[in-house]
């Protein structure tokens, strides 16, 4: 009996590291900004620990990425989330109507591609900041649609929420995340005014 | 969908259509309207673009490889257990502990008896309130009805079987979101059970069940407060704030891991008087 048990086990435990580890990368990636690059680790290695404990819930030809997304989201939420300090909250009202703004400047155009030419010019730090910024909300859900490529349906099961309520988080999240450089660019003043 | 005139313009569909999730005649539909509409083209063009260089920009990059080697370590502790526990039945299965197994069943079953006898005392209503917050929070506990819509949810409750009409309040206005509900069976009545989050994932839970206010425990309570003639019960168990107040012969119970004077605020901006 022992023998079997241990012949399950390492066929047990093969599996989880062909499906799980790969992903790695992309659980420290979302990590790091849920809670910093001090706890990401920590964070990952929870995440691991308690998927392989639960391996046997996992639904073989499921999304094996959603599935530790969502045990991540879950030690996230409950263990970590509390003691992190939050943005700002984002008026969803102001948010709309600085876009608006936005969209309706006379410059816009030119506005828009001296911020597209620039910003790919900018080093990581000021994304990061831009994104830190953004409500956790809006940043998990572009995170996890438009870096890790989940559909919506598996986001909105990540982070707990409907799939319309997903939906306009990303909606927002993304214009948000737009108006924060669109700011950067403004304060550093790398935008003239055309003439 | 459809769109008579240039002047209305897409919001959401413009998304739908930057993520590949429109059907093909909605999509042409909006492609044709955004060659025309210079606003709508320059949003499309605003969440194409930032969507390409978030993708880019944040983009996965290597794991510490001190970590890849400590989730191996854990999974390795991790079998090590298992064995242990495994090695472990098989010995306790064996001829010399085979009679102690009688013995110990007797006392067993002793002790889950007295357990329950303990137990069958009716909790009192404010535990029962807390617990289910806490597993809800634990993602314990499902929604049934999931919807953005105050009115579907109440629909929800009705098509349930609730016995008493809901009263599902829309906190737009201050930042929580109805994401859903549920009937949630307490431990002597049903009562409608659903959850609003804000857009920094706070929860706030609201519970309405047929009975009087009289029935809490006064000893428990942490404060009793006034609002527009409303009574307040306020009690804090776990970390948590529970809000009681009368409508009705309904009683209605918001609660929340937030401060506890948030919780209190958001209970009087939405009681009413009956």
């Amino acid at each position: 009996m022992s023998s079997l048990f241990r012949q399950s086990s390492g066929e047990r435990r093969d599996k989880f590291e062909r499906l799980a580890m790969p992903l790695a990368k992309s659980l420290y990636n979302v990590a790091k900004r849920w809670t910093g690059l001090e706890d990401a680790g920590d964070l990952v290695q929870e995440t691991y620990l308690r998927a392989y404990r639960t391996f046997d819930n996992f639904k073989e030809g499921t999304n094996c990425k959603a599935w530790l997304f969502t045990i991540m989201r879950s030690v996230f939420v409950n263990e970590y989330r509390k003691g992190l300090r939050q943005p700002n909250p984002v008026s969803v009202e102001d948010l709309e109507e600085r876009f608006m703004q936005c969209l309706g400047a006379s410059n816009q155009d030119h506005h828009l591609k001296l911020i597209q030419e620039l910003g790919l010019d900018w080093d990581g730090s000021e994304w990061e900041q831009a994104l830190s910024r953004l409500p956790e909300s809006f940043r998990s859900a572009v995170l996890l649609v438009d870096v890790e490529e989940l559909t919506y349906e598996e986001a909105a099961q990540v982070i707990s929420c409907p799939v319309g309520t997903l939906r306009s988080r990303l909606f927002r999240g993304r214009k948000a995340l737009f108006l924060e450089l669109e700011s950067y660019a403004s304060r550093s003043s790398a935008i003239k005014e055309p003439k | 969908m459809k769109k008579e005139n240039n002047d209305r313009h897409f919001k959401e569909e413009l998304q739908l259509l930057l993520d590949d999730r429109l059907a093909a005649p909605d999509r042409l539909e909006v492609e044709k309207h955004i060659e025309v509409c210079s606003s709508c083209r320059r949003e499309f063009e605003i969440l194409r673009w930032t969507k390409q260089v978030t993708t880019r920009k944040f983009a996965a990059t290597e794991v510490p490889s001190q970590l890849e080697q400590e989730i191996i370590s854990a999974l390795d502790r991790e079998d090590r257990k298992s064995e242990r526990h495994g090695n472990l039945s098989g010995y306790l299965m064996g001829k010399t502990w085979k009679p102690l197994w009688g013995y110990g069943l007797a006392i067993l079953i002793g002790v889950l008896l007295a357990v329950w006898f303990l137990s069958s005392a009716p909790t009192e209503i404010p535990s029962q309130i807390s617990r289910a917050f806490i597993e809800y929070r634990g993602n314990r506990l499902q929604l049934d009805i999931l919807a953005n819509d105050v009115e579907e949810i109440e629909r929800g409750f009705e098509a349930a079987g609730v016995p008493f009409p809901t009263r599902v309040f829309d906190l737009g206005m201050m930042d929580y979101q109805i994401v859903g509900g549920r009937v949630y069976e307490l431990e002597d009545r049903p009562s409608a059970f659903f959850v609003y989050r804000s857009s920094t994932g706070n929860i706030l839970v609201c519970q309405m069940f047929q009975g009087q206010v009289s029935e809490l425990p006064v000893s428990q309570r942490s404060s009793l407060r006034e609002n527009n003639g409303i009574e307040f019960y306020v009690y804090q168990s776990e970390g948590l704030t529970m809000v009681f107040w009368q409508e009705g012969d309904v009683i209605c119970v918001l609660t929340s891991d937030l401060g506890s004077e948030e919780v209190i605020q958001l209970a009087f901006a939405k009681a009413i008087k009956i």
